[in-house]
């Protein structure tokens, strides 16, 4: 059986002052349609996106600012630190060469001997020395200023107990413990 | 792939004429080279213009086109600019349109003014009337065909049935009351002297009693009734209109009769020596045999009667240009 | 090729249609240009956040680094300040003991350990020792305990054994 097209119904024209309203009408429709349609799936998520990325953008910018800020003081209190403790530092990596305190002590003392006695670590970063020093003096008051003297001596080095003095031929035998500490 | 396009659109043919006041008005719908409407209309020059400004609303691919009745025109059987400087028309003041081996021309002056005039129309194509015969021409050699109108008659005589080899115009001299500036503008063609298919100005014929003039080139008697008929019905003032009608009509046959002879005296003395053979005249709404009767003792020629639908032949014209 | 004029130009469409379409195409191709330049406005600060935050953990990894070091600096800088402290406080209390020592008492061996001292010395009576310098070693040690014994010329050689014990 053969289906009959139903008539499709021509679209009156209607005219107003020169204009045909219903193409015009139509055009209008059409016109609101793509403009709503392109609004809702083009614009207003690109505008969401867009506000959500540049939210986060300042966020993060303000927080690599933060950093930055950070990053700079640490720099300068780091730099300023180890400015002001240079000598400890570089003294601190320095070994301990027993010629060279010879040298050292030779203004105060003689040393006659620097037996090694141990080795072990100190405070986990730090590696301590001990020595056993010998040596010859004429009065207690060089020991006095040898003590001082190491404030300035190019290691980091500890006297300490037992110390021994004593009395031989006007001269006086010394004895004392010698701690030197370097960077592990 | 123009062609392809224009097997979807619908193009409007609108083929018009003028006569008197009135426009004679022909639309035709056509798809892909068929016809799918026409329909005839008469309209005053404000509903014309309505009614082609409705057009163009309805379908952009609106084609108006007419005939342009100038006397500045005219077919010359060649191409070649030479035959043109033969004849002794000057090329600089003409438009040559070329079909394959004979032109027509046309005043430059003349169609730029019709396109001036009716420029409120919106014409896209503007024909020669000589078309209409040439394209209506049978096969016989030493051919006369005339082409009648209300306001104008042309003669094309073709010597080889398929080239023209003469051609004429004349327009009919229009009543007091009916626009003046045709006939003006016909009297500044006189001007214009390298144009050789001129007819002389036909004196008008003021009294009816000069009809007797032409009695003498009738041997018909039937000729005397119908002019005694035209003397009873002056007198009758019931029937003005009708007379008037009727008095042009027989102005035009009059003036037609002088034309053809004249022509065809033309065509005999400048164009060509062979002897006519055969005539046709083509009308648009009806030719009295008498008329023909007085042609054919003029021409001694048998005139074949045609009728023609000039409009339809101009909206062929136009589909023929829109798909060249 | 017939007609003495060409025809004018016919549009496809009529002006109003090509004046709907140029407007509702102007106003497409504007909404979605619009929407096209905010994409790529997100796609750039996309970008750059991705730069910020690669950024944002190197410098983290610079700024603990540098924390690492300044905190080991104020070690360093501890220990030495302690062992500083502790020379000078040696140095002071070997010089406080050998001052201690009045002049008559000749001291031949001392032997400074941390909590205890051995003093090994002549004097030329006893009673100089125990009055001189036997008070000021019990005031800092808490086990005093001294030996004389008698020499050839008349002095003592005194053994005195100071222990510190350490109260907890």
């Amino acid at each position: 059986m053969k289906l009959k097209i139903p008539k499709i119904p021509k679209i009156p024209k209607i005219e107003m002052f020169g204009i045909d309203i219903i193409k015009n009408m139509l055009f209008f429709t059409l016109f609101v349609f793509i403009f709503l349609f392109l609004l809702g799936v083009f614009v207003t998520p690109s505008i969401k996106k867009f506000k959500i990325n540049k939210k986060e953008y300042y966020i993060t910018q303000h927080q690599l600012n933060k950093s930055e800020n950070l990053l700079a003081q640490k720099t300068a209190q780091y730099q300023k630190l180890f400015k002001e403790n240079k000598r400890i530092i570089f003294a601190l990596k320095r070994e301990f060469n027993k010629e060279n305190f010879t040298m050292f002590a030779k203004k105060y003392m003689k040393i006659k001997s620097i037996k090694d006695k141990n080795i072990s670590v100190y405070e986990n970063n730090f590696i301590k020395k001990t020595y056993i020093v010998t040596a010859k003096l004429n009065t207690p008051v060089d020991f006095y200023n040898f003590v001082d003297a190491s404030k300035n001596y190019k290691n980091i080095i500890k006297i300490y107990f037992p110390i021994v003095f004593k009395a031989k031929n006007g001269e006086i035998n010394l004895l004392y413990k010698l701690e030197h500490f370097k960077v592990k | 792939m123009f062609k392809l396009i224009q097997y979807f659109i619908k193009e409007t043919l609108i083929a018009f004429y003028k006569t008197k006041d009135k426009y004679i008005v022909q639309k035709k719908e056509v798809k892909n080279n068929k016809i799918l409407s026409s329909e005839n209309f008469e309209f005053k020059e404000k509903e014309f213009i309505k009614f082609i400004n409705s057009c163009f609303i309805e379908n952009t691919q609106t084609y108006i086109s007419t005939i342009i009745d100038t006397f500045n025109q005219g077919i010359v059987d060649s191409c070649s600019h030479s035959k043109y400087k033969e004849l002794g028309i000057n090329l600089d003041n003409i438009k040559i349109l070329c079909l394959k081996d004979y032109s027509i021309f046309i005043g430059l002056y003349e169609i730029n003014q019709f396109q001036k005039k009716m420029k409120k129309f919106k014409i896209d194509y503007i024909f020669s009337p000589y078309l209409l015969i040439d394209l209506n021409k049978k096969d016989t050699n030493n051919s006369l065909y005339i082409l009648l109108t209300d306001s104008f008659i042309i003669i094309l005589i073709y010597e080889d049935a398929k080239k023209p080899k003469y051609s004429n115009i004349y327009h009919f001299k229009l009543e007091d009351n009916i626009d003046k500036t045709t006939s003006d503008e016909e009297n500044d063609i006189d001007t214009f002297d390298d144009i050789d298919n001129l007819v002389d100005d036909i004196e008008e014929i003021d009294d009816i009693e000069e009809i007797d003039d032409i009695d003498d080139l009738n041997e018909d008697i039937d000729d005397v009734d119908s002019l005694d008929d035209i003397e009873n019905m002056q007198t009758d003032q019931n029937d003005d209109s009708n007379i008037q009608e009727e008095i042009s009509d027989v102005k035009n046959e009059i003036e037609s009769l002088d034309f053809i002879k004249n022509s065809i005296k033309d065509y005999y003395e400048n164009y060509s020596d062979n002897f006519l053979e055969y005539g046709y005249i083509f009308y648009e709404d009806e030719m009295s045999n008498k008329f023909i009767t007085h042609i054919e003792n003029e021409t001694f020629l048998e005139i074949k009667k045609e009728k023609i639908d000039i409009l339809s032949i101009i909206n062929d014209l136009a589909l023929k240009e829109i798909n060249v | 090729m017939y007609s003495f004029t060409k025809a004018n130009k016919k549009n496809i469409f009529a002006e109003d249609t090509i004046l709907w379409l140029i407007f509702i195409g102007a106003i497409s191709s504007m909404m979605i240009f619009f929407s096209l330049f905010l994409v790529t406005k997100s796609y750039l600060y996309k970008k750059d956040i991705k730069t910020f935050k690669q950024q944002i953990t190197q410098n983290n990894k610079q700024i603990n680094d540098f924390s690492k070091k300044i905190e080991f600096i104020k070690k360093e800088k501890i220990l030495y300040t302690k062992i500083s402290v502790n020379n000078e406080l040696l140095k002071d209390g070997v010089k406080n003991l050998l001052d201690l020592i009045p002049d008559p008492i000749t001291l031949t061996n001392i032997k400074i350990e941390k909590n205890s001292l051995y003093i090994y010395g002549i004097t030329p009576r006893q009673d100089v020792y125990n009055i001189l310098l036997l008070p000021p070693l019990k005031s800092i040690f808490t086990d005093t305990k001294t030996n004389f014994y008698q020499m050839d010329n008349g002095w003592y050689s005194f053994e005195s054994i100071n222990i510190l014990k350490e109260d907890k």
